[in-house]
């Protein structure tokens, strides 16, 4: 402790802050030696660049994402001798990254995205339009109209990205319980008032499952990512919407878009959804589910695929072996509306290996590959052959298929994220007051003309 | 920051000697190789690098790195923050970085005065919200740290591990406090349900934390768990400064535990009370981890605190322009804290120098 | 009951209360430690069986989201952080401690300025700075770890000036005077007499500054993209929106929690001494 650790400390902090120094300014070397990639890409479809380095982002889509997107691209990497480096970007900033890297330039080659978040990101500029590129992949026709608008922005031209995966809600429900309850699976979600009524009875007569107590319903709250895709279907089966036809307004406190909503809301006020549920994100219930603690609850197909994985240790032996999967229940309108989502890969323009990067989207958007991710993840293809395969051969799965075809997504505008981001909050509000004893309807039309005047604002906004 | 010492416009100790170096020419080479007298470890390095400044400038050497620090990281984009405040910095202008288009007071006006400008809906529930946040967590760091560090204070077995291990909150990441808590708080299989509600019986129903009016005390609980410690630290060191003979005279006097404690302890802790007060209040008016750690980016309208919601609105829906004007609203309202604050506390600033 | 036997009961009892409230102190972190060993299918329903710990998550949290990446990075920059802003604080502590000079309190006032700006303020103006260099010149701070160290460092020196302009007043005056005597120039007297005098004092602001830096999320959150990402950001890619695995959330929380439990138990005896000599005699 004396002078020989103070010259000690010196050094370090010298070495630490020249290593720092030679660290950046080497960093950027290696970037700008790449640049012979781009010169390749303008010669137009030349030979792929072996030993060239490809940034891929991914998100956490599964329990082991990093490793899962590896070894499906490695097939690529030996065939073209293209390095693909796989980055994982955490969902909770992943909105932050891409809109960084589409701006800045730091960023990778190909980025995944979420399907309602490629309007923003396109209106930033920092994206390549992949329309002249996208005939490769069999272009809009190879895909589901409602997938392949996900890749477009209202009322412009350009095609900013392809579609990777699709999932879609469904209702999932413990079959045991329905049978101690006495209740067919057939009918039980058919409608609105089916689908109440099934709850009620489950209330009633299924307190508890060998000796553990469960709950007929549970639903996430606002700290769910996907809140406002549990509570719009809803809305879309009243005959509501989220926004007009031209996307110029907001129409969350219609009359039809408030019916919707209160059905959804009473749930909770009337004790059939398990309030507790509400201090959860959206895959704290799913394993709510898994752990046998709900009898209903509304999912994607990921966590169907999750029940045929031994290793998943959250699943309970009665949970895991009595999962059914029904259509959600049809609303006034007489369809029954579920979100449609998934993901896409997007190009960034400040990408230097233009024609590589394009190889592995193509790579990436091959039916067989697509299969093989989507069932790695418990997601279904995009392409619309791959997708209609993925469906067939099980019941669980049928059922997922016919929700996508029926499904429906958000206007595909840039402000869409902030909108949802404002919508989910009066939700997340409408939720928790529900659970404090009910909402009366004067609150909530308060809370959804709140939500339809940020939306409105939101909208007004422009570049002035 | 925890608690820093306090600001000061001048060293205590006076001014620095005047008297010069026996030998005034000895930083010169050639006298020195004519005749040193000086002992070994001076002469062995005659001129180190900075060793051939003036007393005059050496201060200013000294303090080049960090005054270079803080221009750059604090001052200039300060400066630039107030000027962002004034422009129309949204998703349609943010890839124009600094040059996007001026706005003129329309940020400060919709914040301030636009009542029906739904944008802002929810900041005046937040500013009411970090308000609360701040006094509890601030009331109960201090207090919690100072009632321990008196029952540390005490002759006791075991004393030394006890005062260790009372440290450890202050060690955990905020980030890990909100999770563990976050897990703790869940009102149906969390345990602070289970041993109020199950064990003790204390409540008859199960409240919920995470979600309504509870929400706030589920993000001010954790921080002030995790603030006490290190007030306890600072109560403990200044509770065994203070001499003890002034209380035994107190004792044999005949006055009470409560009346030495309020009419001798306290008044010496009140200098450094103010400090502790001074940075808990500022550290508590800007926490972010744990409300957005423990429950999400928009907290709700019951814990949504201002730096949660300004960083909601600038990163995650793009009005950062309205977020920079924010900033400086809050930073200006830490301004009015500290202009209250020196005016209380001047006088026991004085007296402890 | 005599007055003696009163004043022993009154003694067990507040000793009892001490002990009492350390062990509920205590427990949260008990609870993290043995939450990280029950798998995430036991955290769901909060049935713990503490006889039947699994230690599996302690392993797979390292290859399932990359978490040695956010580790690493965490170490390198909290580190040459804490480090550059020590010693940066060691050369102006010195100068406020020993000298008048021009200016001395109007630096002083704005080092306690910079703690009164929320980081939102100056969040946003780096982040774009950032961008813009990278845009318009070769300089290269965002995602880099030059870029986070240069923030934190500025970040942790005015308070970690205040802590050493107290060390350095504790020092006595006589010591340097002895050694301009002989002959040291006033900066070898700094670098050689008084330095060495106050190493408890550089000990306890490098583990404080740490310390700090280990805890920040929302610069972080902002300045990297994927390759100095730090364990506040990394912790949180256990839970996805697809899957989540708490049980090895809680495990990293262990484990991210470790690093300054160890650095502050190994260092702890000069770190209270500094710490503590750093506010009071402020």
């Amino acid at each position: 402790m004396s002078r020989r650790f103070i010259r000690l400390m010196a050094l370090v902090a010298a070495m630490a802050l020249s290593t720092a120094l030679l660290a950046a300014c080497g960093g950027d070397d290696e970037e700008r030696g790449g640049g012979s990639g781009g010169a390749a890409a303008a010669a137009g479809d030349t030979a792929l660049k072996k030993g060239t380095a490809v940034r891929l982002w991914i998100m956490n889509n599964g329990p082991d994402p990093v490793k899962d997107t590896e070894r499906l691209v490695q097939p690529f990497e030996q065939k073209t001798g293209v390095d693909v480096k796989v980055e994982l970007v955490g969902w909770d900033v992943q909105f932050d990254r891409i809109r960084n890297a589409a701006v800045s330039g730091e960023g990778p080659d190909i980025t995944q995205a979420g399907t309602t978040q490629v309007p923003f990101f396109a209106a930033l500029g920092g994206f390549e339009d992949l329309s002249d590129r996208v005939s490769d992949l069999g272009g809009s026709e190879a895909y589901p109209e409602g997938v392949w608008s996900t890749t477009q922005v209202q009322g412009q031209e350009g095609t900013w990205a392809t579609p990777w995966f699709t999932e879609a809600r469904a209702i999932y429900y413990r079959k045991d319980v329905l049978k101690q309850a006495g209740i067919d699976p057939k009918t039980a979600f058919a409608d609105w008032d089916a689908f109440r009524t099934t709850l009620e009875t489950i209330k009633q007569k299924v307190p508890e499952v060998g000796g553990k107590p469960i709950q007929p319903f549970g639903t996430p709250g606002k700290k769910a990512f996907d809140l406002v895709h549990h509570v719009m279907p809803f809305v879309w089966d009243a005959g509501g919407a989220e926004l007009n036809d031209d996307a110029s307004k907001a129409t969350i406190a219609s009359p039809q878009a408030q019916q919707g909503v209160k059905y959804f809301a009473d749930l909770v006020g009337d004790g059939l959804a398990d309030k507790a549920q509400l201090e959860r994100d959206g895959t704290q219930v799913e394993n709510q589910f898994k752990a046998g603690r709900l009898a209903v609850w509304m999912g994607g197909p990921w966590v169907l695929q999750s029940s045929e994985r031994e290793d998943d240790d959250k699943w309970t032996k009665a949970a895991r072996e009595n999962v059914g999967i029904a259509p959600m229940p049809a609303g006034p309108s007489g369809k029954g509306f579920t979100f449609v989502g998934g993901s896409n890969l997007m190009m960034l323009k400040s990408s230097k290996h233009k024609n590589e990067a394009w190889a592995l989207l193509k790579y990436l958007s091959e039916p067989k590959v697509q299969t093989e991710y989507a069932a790695l993840m418990g997601m279904f293809p995009s392409k619309a052959d791959a997708q209609a395969q993925a469906g067939e051969g099980d019941e669980n799965k049928a059922q997922f298929l016919k929700a996508i075809q029926q499904g429906r997504s958000y206007a595909e505008i840039p402000q869409w994220g902030q909108i949802e981001n404002a919508y989910k909050g009066r939700f997340g509000e409408i939720l928790d007051q529900a659970a404090r004893g009910g909402i009366d309807d004067a609150t909530l039309s308060t809370e959804l003309r709140k939500a339809q005047d940020e939306a409105d604002a939101l909208l007004a906004q422009n570049a002035g | 920051m925890g608690g820093a010492g306090p600001p000061s416009r001048a060293p205590s100790s006076g001014p620095p000697p005047r008297t010069p170096p026996i030998h005034p020419m000895s930083s010169t080479p050639l006298t020195v190789e004519v005749a040193d007298e000086r002992p070994e470890h001076a002469r062995r390095r005659r001129r180190p690098f900075a060793g051939g400044l003036s007393k005059r400038r050496l201060p200013f050497a000294l303090i080049a790195p960090a005054l270079l620090f803080m221009v750059l990281v604090h001052v200039v984009p300060t400066a630039a923050g107030v000027a962002l405040s004034f422009k129309n910095l949204n998703t349609f202008t943010f890839s124009q970085l600094f040059d996007a288009p001026w706005n003129g007071f329309a940020n400060y006006d919709s914040i301030l005065f636009d009542q029906a400008n739904p944008l802002r809906s929810g900041m005046g529930q937040a500013a009411v919200n970090t308000l609360q946040y701040t006094f509890l967590t601030t009331v109960g760091t201090l207090g919690g740290g100072l009632g321990i560090a008196l029952l540390l204070n005490r002759k006791m077995r075991g004393q030394r591990i006890a005062r260790t291990l009372m440290l450890t909150p202050w060690i955990v990441p905020s980030f890990v406090v909100a999770v563990i808590w976050g897990f703790m708080w869940q009102s149906d299989v969390g345990i602070v349900n289970k041993v109020l509600v199950d064990y003790l019986g204390i409540l008859s129903e199960r409240p919920t934390w995470l979600i309504g009016e509870n929400s706030l005390w589920a993000i001010t609980i954790p921080s002030i768990w995790r603030g006490i410690p290190f007030a306890m630290l600072l109560f403990l060191a200044a509770l065994q400064s203070i001499p003890q003979d002034l209380s035994e005279a107190a004792s044999i006097d005949g006055a009470g535990p409560w009346r030495r404690f309020r009419h001798i302890t306290l008044p010496l802790l009140r200098p450094l009370i103010a400090v502790q007060l001074l940075f808990t209040v500022i550290y508590s008016a800007y926490q972010f981890t744990i409300p957005y750690v423990m429950l999400g980016s928009n907290p709700g309208p019951d814990a949504d605190l201002m730096m949660t919601l300004i960083v909601r609105q600038s990163f995650s829906n793009n009005l950062f322009g309205f977020g920079a004007a924010a900033s400086v609203l809050l930073m200006l309202a830490m301004f009015v804290w500290v202009a209250i604050w020196y005016a209380t506390f001047r006088r026991d600033l004085q007296e402890s120098r | 009951m005599t007055y003696a036997q009163r004043r022993r009961l009154g003694n067990l009892a507040l000793d009892a209360l001490t002990w009492g409230l350390l062990l509920v102190m205590l427990a949260p972190v008990v609870w993290l430690v043995i939450s990280a060993t029950q798998g995430t299918g036991r955290l769901a329903t909060g049935a713990y069986d503490l006889l039947d710990p699994t230690f599996v998550a302690f392993k797979d949290m390292w290859s399932s989201v990359n978490f040695g990446k956010y580790f690493v990075n965490s170490l390198i920059i909290c580190t040459a952080a804490a480090l550059l802003a020590t010693a940066f604080a060691a050369s102006a502590g010195y100068a406020l401690a020993r000298y008048r000079f021009k200016g001395q309190g109007v630096f002083s006032t704005a080092l306690t300025g910079t703690q009164l700006i929320p980081g939102s303020m100056f969040l946003l103006p780096v982040f774009l700075g950032f961008i813009w260099l990278k845009q318009n010149t070769p300089v290269a701070l965002l995602d880099t770890h030059v870029g986070m160290i240069l923030v934190y460092t500025a970040f942790f020196t005015p308070v970690a000036v205040f802590f050493m302009r107290s060390f350095f007043l504790a020092v006595p005056r006589e010591l340097e005077d002895a050694a301009m005597v002989d002959g040291c120039t006033p900066f070898g007297a700094f670098w050689r007499i008084v330095l060495p005098n106050a190493a408890p004092g550089l000990l306890a602001t490098f583990v404080y500054a740490f310390l700090f830096a280990w805890d920040e999320l929302l610069f972080v959150a902002s300045l990297t993209q994927t390759r100095a990402e730090t364990i506040p950001i990394g912790i949180r890619n256990f839970v996805g929106n697809y899957s989540e695995e708490y049980g090895q959330l809680m495990a990293a929380g262990v484990v991210s929690t470790l690093p300054v439990l160890l650095a502050f138990f190994a260092t702890q005896r000069w770190l209270v001494k500094g710490l503590t000599a750093g506010a009071v005699k402020g």
